[in-house]
């Protein structure tokens, strides 16, 4: 007896499969199921293969959403562009986009004090390694391969106001989208399955298509302290041995700025009106407009400065000392400081002779 | 739709359920009728904490899901069917778990030669030959002396959608 065999006809009725290298196989393939069958009846042989029986891949969604990096960012009040940086990976059996969305976390008084300005949520472009505002616009995830990954960024002013050192939480959510532009089009769970269409399960960790995750942003700012100073330099009695502040004594003003804070302070300007019943020095070995001290005590400070412009200087400090005007008549101090470093002190030094 | 494994009759309920071939043979009558169907099997914990099996239609199949293919068949007529040899190529995209069915099934890593798992061997690209596994497996094969006149029955194997 012999037996055809439709062995070879059922094995070309299955088509290659694309089968992607850690995701499985992609969704919208089909996959058969084709068998053949041989048998006699009365000695004759039959044979056949089946109709073929299958379905379409569905779409198994899965996502991750991780913070980098583990640092905080340092935003400062008023600043602009604070950035935090995120990974969305696509474990999806397909091409995906995402929707991005950034949000504040609410405040609690735990690990989040304030609200950052405009959290928006902007994808690396590829061009230029971290976040930059030229290049980095697209606000969505677009045709993010299976299993790749792309750096999304939130991207904050600073609050208004705000204590140095609190913190505040942004949250990143990544939701997935057949086009990420808009809300309409994210993917839901599919109502009706049908095993000749793509079908939508979430298989991410909430089981909904979407994750997120939260970054930390930190306020820092300067926290300037002023101290003014007077120190009787010498008198017309003793000299400058325990001097008393006597007609004709020489007089020193010290005015002490000092950064407690977290941030440098930057362009600080301040004035101080020259008291009554005194005549400013504003010439000679006595003149002492100095700008970079770190204390008011009598040895302290290097550089002894007398300028109005910070020429030739690299104490970043800048200032004036009239002899007439301000709240007294008698003269105004104006002073400009570059720079107050965080956690330093920086003073201006003028003198005065008692009426 | 829960149910164990082995419960026969409750997969075959399923049957109306699911989107089934009946497989007419030929312009003439055929004795014997073939159905092909495809379920998924899924654990799924039920309300009252206990693990369960569930089957359900392959509506929704992702990777990674096990998938239950069923063959049946039905010879309605008064003849005998001798020799009948059911061959199921496996689709590329599934990888072979097991099978079983009223006869012992045969599997086979290259399509020509059939037997037990454990009698086949494959052959590496640098001619060491090492002893086939469920992964090789690319047929499966069920081969019954007959098919009695006005019975019927079915075979099953199982595999994961890659």
């Amino acid at each position: 007896m012999i037996k055809k065999s439709f062995l070879l006809l059922a094995a070309a009725a299955i088509p290659a499969q694309a089968i992607a290298a850690d995701l499985g196989t992609d969704a919208g393939e089909a996959v058969s199921n084709t068998f053949s069958v041989t048998y006699d009846v009365n000695g004759s042989t039959q044979t056949g293969v089946s109709a073929s029986v299958g379905f379409v891949v569905d779409r198994k969604i899965n996502l991750t959403v991780a913070e980098s990096g583990g640092t905080v960012t340092d935003v400062s009040v008023g600043a602009s562009d604070a950035v935090t940086t995120f990974t969305v990976t696509n474990k999806t059996n397909d091409t995906m986009d995402f929707r991005l969305t950034a949000a504040n976390v609410a405040t609690n008084g735990v690990d989040d004090f304030f609200d950052v300005v405009s959290p928006t949520a902007y994808v690396e472009s590829g061009l230029t390694a971290g976040y930059q505002a030229a290049e980095d616009t697209a606000t969505f995830i677009d045709d993010l391969a299976e299993d790749d990954s792309v750096t999304v960024y939130i991207v904050s002013d600073g609050p208004t106001t705000g204590t140095n050192n609190q913190t505040a939480k942004v949250t990143l959510t990544a939701i997935a989208s057949s086009n990420g532009s808009a809300a309409a089009n994210d993917y839901s769970a599919s109502g009706a399955n049908n095993n000749a269409t793509v079908d939508n399960l979430f298989a991410d960790a909430g089981n909904d298509g979407e994750e997120s995750a939260d970054d930390t942003y930190r306020l820092q700012s300067a926290t300037l302290t002023l101290t003014k100073v007077a120190t009787v330099i010498e008198d017309p009695v003793r000299g400058t041995s325990n001097p008393l502040a006597v007609p004709g004594a020489v007089v020193e003003y010290c005015l002490r700025v000092a950064n407690g804070g977290s941030a440098d302070a930057t362009n600080l300007s301040f004035s101080d009106n020259v008291p009554a019943n005194v005549t400013a020095v504003l010439s000679g070995a006595d003149f002492l407009f100095r700008t970079n001290d770190t204390s008011c005590t009598a040895t302290d400070g290097a550089d002894e400065d007398v300028d109005a412009s910070d020429g030739g200087d690299t104490d970043g400090g800048i200032g004036s000392l009239t002899g007439t005007g301000g709240t007294n008549g008698n003269g105004v101090l104006s002073a400009v400081l570059s720079t107050v470093p965080a956690t330093e002190t920086r003073t201006v030094r003028f003198r005065v002779i008692v009426d | 739709m829960r149910q164990g494994a082995a419960e026969t009759m409750t997969i075959r309920a399923l049957f109306i359920a699911a989107a089934a071939f009946a497989l007419p043979f030929g312009a003439h009558a055929a004795p014997v009728e073939l159905k092909s169907e495809i379920f998924v099997e899924r654990t799924e914990v039920s309300d009252s904490g206990e693990t369960e099996l569930v089957l359900a239609p392959a509506d929704r199949v992702v990777p990674g899901d096990k998938l239950r293919f069923v063959i049946s068949f039905v010879n309605a007529s008064d003849e005998e069917a001798a020799n009948f040899v059911i061959t199921n190529p496996v689709p590329g995209s599934i990888a072979y778990l097991s099978a079983d069915g009223p006869v012992t099934p045969e599997v086979s890593v290259d399509g020509e030669q059939f037997g037990a798992l454990g009698d086949l061997t494959v052959a590496g690209a640098d001619g060491s030959v090492r002893p086939a596994e469920t992964a090789d497996v690319t047929h499966v094969r069920w081969a019954f002396d007959a098919i009695a006149p006005n019975s019927e029955g079915e075979v099953r194997y199982l595999g994961e959608l890659k």
